[in-house]
């Protein structure tokens, strides 16, 4: 059943709105329009672009905080193509993004169709699946080097019950990469949930109520109501994670430092250590260019594959 | 006639015991149970002797509650507390006000280059933090007016080691008005017509019709602004030199201070105390979610 | 760096005044001027003091003492951890408000030196002969930078090598006898290594504590045949000595101690148990809420001789900042530091050893076996010696391509050439 806003009790009859009006309105829209992004505009101008434009400049110099710097025009990038270290820590980052993001997407979705479903304990499991985004990167790091202990920790206790060999998760080449995925998932997961449970609730009750009565099954109700309606929050979603992925660096700086060697090293992490390790501040702008342009780059084919969402 | 309803989506049928119905109680229990593992092991080890720690073992031989006194009296933990409610809060406030603001004006107003604004905060969103600390410093020490500069930002330290420094940089992240901007795009404008009609100017019918409706999307903003102010470290450290507007995780930090001898029992102890205001807070939000979502619809 | 436009525009929007916390004005210089008349503020970096309630009463006190000759000045210190010195000092650099009193490790001082960050230290008297007299004659080599000094000593943080007597009786090895040569190190491990049925080391015989990274016990093993890893700047490791110690490694390596084995709490291996020998740091806690008096006593330390008997020691080293007004006043300051009450106190709340000339007598010598063992020892006493002036980037380097060379990934001898080929 449905129920209507209270609109006041205003007796006004509907007004004919003649071009004029319709143009004070459109002017009135605009002026307000303006003056509501304003803020935003000016906040993000200052303590954003401001600092982005710094950083395209640093890039340009060999600035290293000494008392004399030069312009080095495109010899940072020149050199970042030759750099080891940035060429592993690239390739990492990208498979390290390909993996977790459309993972954890999955399993939030499939776990946000579940919570809204009339179950009980709803607080409680929503709850549990968003603690580890509440708890501090650096806590939750370290307590995953705990599990993660080849000796003594949970993972291969874990393993023991089920009669597999231990592991050596983050000492391993091998496993180190995937070990840390792992982690980036599961702190990922409550967040998304989170959106994804918000967004399913606004999911239109109309049209889903007159799907059941077309005699639409489950799957075909998720298809063709739910999903597309959640489409702009799913780019929401897909956005963020991607930046999100690209940006990690608490989590491997805690429990690797990038290693064994540099199985583990990402980019934000070869960038942190140009910068503040190496103090190597021109460089390192450089590098934040080139990954700010990957990440461009894979948000552009994030939003290839979204399909149709009409209000973008 | 038709209406359209805004209604959350709960199915009315009655529960029954089906097979499908108790597998997905045992999928979404194990999930659960993964989730709080390692936050039920951290509050563990917040009971456990250092030996103890040092050697393996699940449960602690006995519950050490001064663990927890101890941590807390290390250092003035209740300034750490207040500061960082105060953090998070001036954040919260801030992030929501700018926030809506120009999330309605990128959904609704139109605005000449609207996408092309809304592409510019999404792109902003690409901008790692740790790559703009450097300028962002200089820019938060040279603004004009505060803390002993002139005009041109001169002489002085601006924003360095102020409340303002710690609340207004880091606030209003462009992320949250994308966030904003994707939930009032799926407001119907039927809504705002009405209201035109009745004669509310834009303004309010921004402040007094559309926001209210996206509850779920203030709620879930805010929950993230509070727990990436609770949790901030970085920031805190640099921009201030003084202990006596460091908030809770840099407090936190005292206990792995000496690498060689981490005091994992108060670690641990102060870091599960400083979760759990987190956790509360949002067993409140989400009872407010589901209020939120309450019967609202409009007859055209 | 950046001008003013963007922020015209803020100060438009930001028209009301309000004055925010914290100092104010850049001040004027005190330098020349009368100590008991200068005023200012004394901006002080240091990782030595915790900011725990008790650190900062300790660091309340050397204020005190302070002010006794500075009375006007104010002391305004900046609690950093050591993970956050760079970041702390970069930012204030580039700012352009650095520090007047930094407390930096070793390795720090010649980037930072070569950066005309730091001050030399030669105009206040301090001479290597000053430092042989009343601190640790061992740390001269990390404080100098092209011929001078530009920091101070504070504390020394110290590493010994132990082993468990019942180990070494179980094994048949006569724990009075330390092995202390690589190559009686190996041997012993070798024996003393446990194994279940499967293969795995369930108990190493050496500890490497390398589980971070193999760039320090590099350069310890490599000192103990007698080869600084760095002479006056120079690499001094791609050769013979350089390439045993790395083979050495990689020999031990997965054979004695697996990879990356790091108890979770980050205690040194053998005071657990789950080592026979290791390396262990500067101190250790025989009480109850420690390892207990049982561990203790199972414990024997000794240090590595391959030709020469060594002891690697890092430290917290005190400088003046260059660009700092109040330069008269930060050495007064680390004058004040440098009192043994003071150090005692620092060297306390570190578990570390202080750098002073009769360290064997300090508290804190006194207060555990291990520490009176390498106070006692830091005649002995090496480093990474004087680093080039980019070492903080190979820091990094070293972690990175001696695991790769450990692991099998790039060849050991390819590996040090590198090294040296990137040492500026």
């Amino acid at each position: 059943m449905s129920t209507t806003l209270e609109r006041p009790a205003l007796a006004t009859p509907r007004k004919v709105t003649p071009a004029k009006d319709s143009r004070t309105l459109l002017k009135s829209q605009v002026r307000t329009g303006w003056a509501l992004l304003a803020p935003a505009l000016l906040h993000s101008g200052v303590f954003i672009v401001i600092p982005v434009i710094a950083v395209l400049v640093l890039s340009l110099t060999d600035y290293s905080f000494g008392d004399t710097w030069a312009w080095v025009g495109f010899g940072n990038y020149a050199d970042l193509f030759r750099d080891v270290d940035f060429q592993a820590s690239l390739w990492h980052t990208v498979l390290y993004a390909i993996v977790v993001i459309p993972i954890s997407m999955a399993i939030a979705l499939a776990v946000a169709v579940g919570l809204n479903q009339k179950i009980r304990g709803l607080t409680f499991f929503r709850t549990a699946y968003y603690i580890p985004t509440v708890t501090a990167t650096v806590a939750v790091a370290t307590i995953w080097l705990w599990i993660y202990n080849p000796g003594s920790g949970l993972a291969n206790g874990f393993l023991s019950l089920f009669g597999f060999a231990p592991n050596r998760w983050l000492a391993d080449p091998a496993t180190a990469l995937p070990s840390l995925m792992v982690v980036g998932i599961w702190q990922g997961l409550g967040t998304k949930v989170i959106i994804y449970l918000a967004a399913l609730q606004t999911v239109s009750r109309d049209l889903l109520e007159s799907a059941d009565l077309d005699g639409a099954g489950r799957w075909q109700k998720f298809a063709n109501v739910t999903w597309p309606a959640i489409g702009p929050v799913q780019f929401f979603v897909l956005i963020t994670s991607i930046v999100g992925t690209f940006q990690v660096f608490d989590l491997v700086y805690v429990m690797t430092q990038g290693g064994p060697g540099s199985e583990t090293r990402v980019l934000v992490m070869d960038i942190y250590q140009n910068a503040f390790q190496d103090l190597k501040l021109g460089y390192a702008s450089a590098e934040t260019v080139i990954m700010m342009i990957v990440i461009a780059l894979f948000i552009g084919v994030g939003r290839l594959l979204q399909k149709a969402d009409a209000n973008d | 006639m038709t209406s359209a309803t805004l209604p959350a989506v709960r199915s009315t049928k009655p529960s029954a015991i089906r097979p499908g119905r108790i597998l997905l109680y045992v999928v979404l229990t194990v999930g659960a149970l993964l989730m709080m593992t390692p936050f039920i092991w951290m509050l563990l080890t917040a009971f456990k002797s250092n030996l103890e720690i040092a050697k393996f073992g699940w449960l602690p031989g006995e519950l050490r509650w001064h663990n927890f006194v101890e941590a807390m009296q290390t250092a003035p933990f209740l300034r750490y507390f207040r500061n960082s409610l105060f953090i998070a809060v001036g954040e919260t406030a801030f992030t929501l006000v700018v926030c809506t603001m120009a999330g309605y004006a990128l959904a609704k107003m139109p605005l000449r280059g609207s996408k092309a604004l809304l592409t510019y905060f999404i792109v902003l969103l690409l901008v790692p933090f740790q790559i703009i600390l450097v300028p962002l410093f200089l820019i938060v020490k040279s603004i004009p007016l505060f803390g002993g500069n002139n005009i041109l930002g001169h002489g002085g330290i601006g924003w360095l080691n102020s409340w303002w420094g710690l609340i207004i940089p880091l606030g209003a992240a462009p992320l949250f008005t994308f966030l904003a901007r994707q939930f009032y795009v799926s407001l119907p404008d039927e809504l705002a017509q009405a209201a035109r009609v009745d004669g509310l100017g834009e303004f309010g019918i921004f402040a007094r019709i559309m926001t209210p409706l996206i509850k779920p999307a203030l709620i879930t903003i805010a929950v993230f602004q509070i727990e990436a102010a609770w949790n901030g470290f970085l920031w805190p450290l640099m921009i201030t030199t003084s202990d006596s507007m460091r908030p809770l995780q840099l407090g936190l930090a005292i206990f792995s201070q000496n690498p060689a001898e981490i005091q994992w029992p108060y670690l641990m102890a102060g870091t599960a105390l400083a979760t759990l205001p987190m956790i509360v807070m949002f067993v409140f939000a989400q009872k407010r979610f589901v209020e939120g979502m309450a019967n609202v619809g409009i007859k055209g | 760096m950046r001008r003013g436009v963007g922020l015209t525009l803020l100060a438009a929007a930001l028209s009301v005044v309000v004055s925010s916390c914290g100092n104010g004005v850049i001040d004027k210089s005190t330098d020349g001027v009368p100590p008991a008349e200068a005023t200012g503020t004394l901006r002080v970096l240091l990782p030595s003091f915790p900011p725990s309630t008790k650190g900062k009463e300790e660091f309340q006190k050397v204020v005190d003492d302070f002010h006794k000759t500075y009375p006007k000045m104010k002391v305004e210190p900046d609690f950093a951890t050591y993970k956050n010195l760079n970041e702390k000092m970069s930012t204030s650099i580039a700012a352009g408000i650095p520090y007047d009193v930094m407390v930096t490790g070793v390795g720090w001082v010649q980037p930072f030196a070569s950066k005309n960050i730091f001050e030399d230290l030669g105009k206040y008297g301090v001479t290597p002969d000053v430092i042989k007299e009343k601190s640790t004659p061992a740390l001269i080599p990390a404080v100098t930078y092209d011929k001078k000094l530009y920091a101070y000593p504070l504390i020394a943080d110290a590493r010994a090598v132990a082993l468990r007597k019942s180990a070494f009786r179980e094994a048949g090895l006569d724990p009075d006898k330390p092995p202390t040569s690589l190559a009686e190190i190996k041997v012993a491990a070798e024996k003393l290594t446990k194994r279940d049925k499967d293969g795995n080391i369930t108990r190493s015989g050496f500890d490497l504590a390398s589980a971070t990274g193999f760039r320090q016990s590099f350069v310890t093993f490599l000192a103990s045949t007698g080869t600084p890893l760095y002479v006056g700047g120079e690499p001094n490791f791609d050769n013979k000595a350089g390439l045993d110690t790395l083979l050495w490694i990689k020999s031990m390596i997965n054979n004695v101690q697996p990879y990356g084995q790091t108890n979770a709490a980050q205690q040194p291996l053998v005071l657990t148990g789950e080592a026979a020998m290791g390396i262990v740091n500067g101190g250790v806690d025989c009480s109850a809420d420690g390892i207990g008096q049982k561990n203790c006593d199972d414990l024997k330390f000794f240090r590595f001789n391959s030709g020469k008997e060594i002891e690697y020691v890092g430290g917290d080293l005190a400088s003046i900042g260059s660009r700092s007004r109040h330069k008269d006043a930060a050495w007064a300051f680390i004058q004040t530091l440098t009192q043994p009450t003071t150090l005692d106190a620092i060297a306390k709340l570190n578990k570390k050893v202080p750098a002073y000339k009769d360290a064997s007598n300090s508290p804190q010598a006194k207060s555990n076996p291990l520490s009176q063992f390498v106070a006692d020892g830091l005649v002995y006493a090496v480093n990474e010696n004087e680093v080039p002036s980019n070492w903080l980037e190979m820091r990094g380097n070293f972690d990175i391509q001696l695991t790769q060379a450990v692991l099998g990934q790039k060849d050991p001898a390819k590996v040090l050439h590198n090294l040296a080929g990137q040492s500026r």
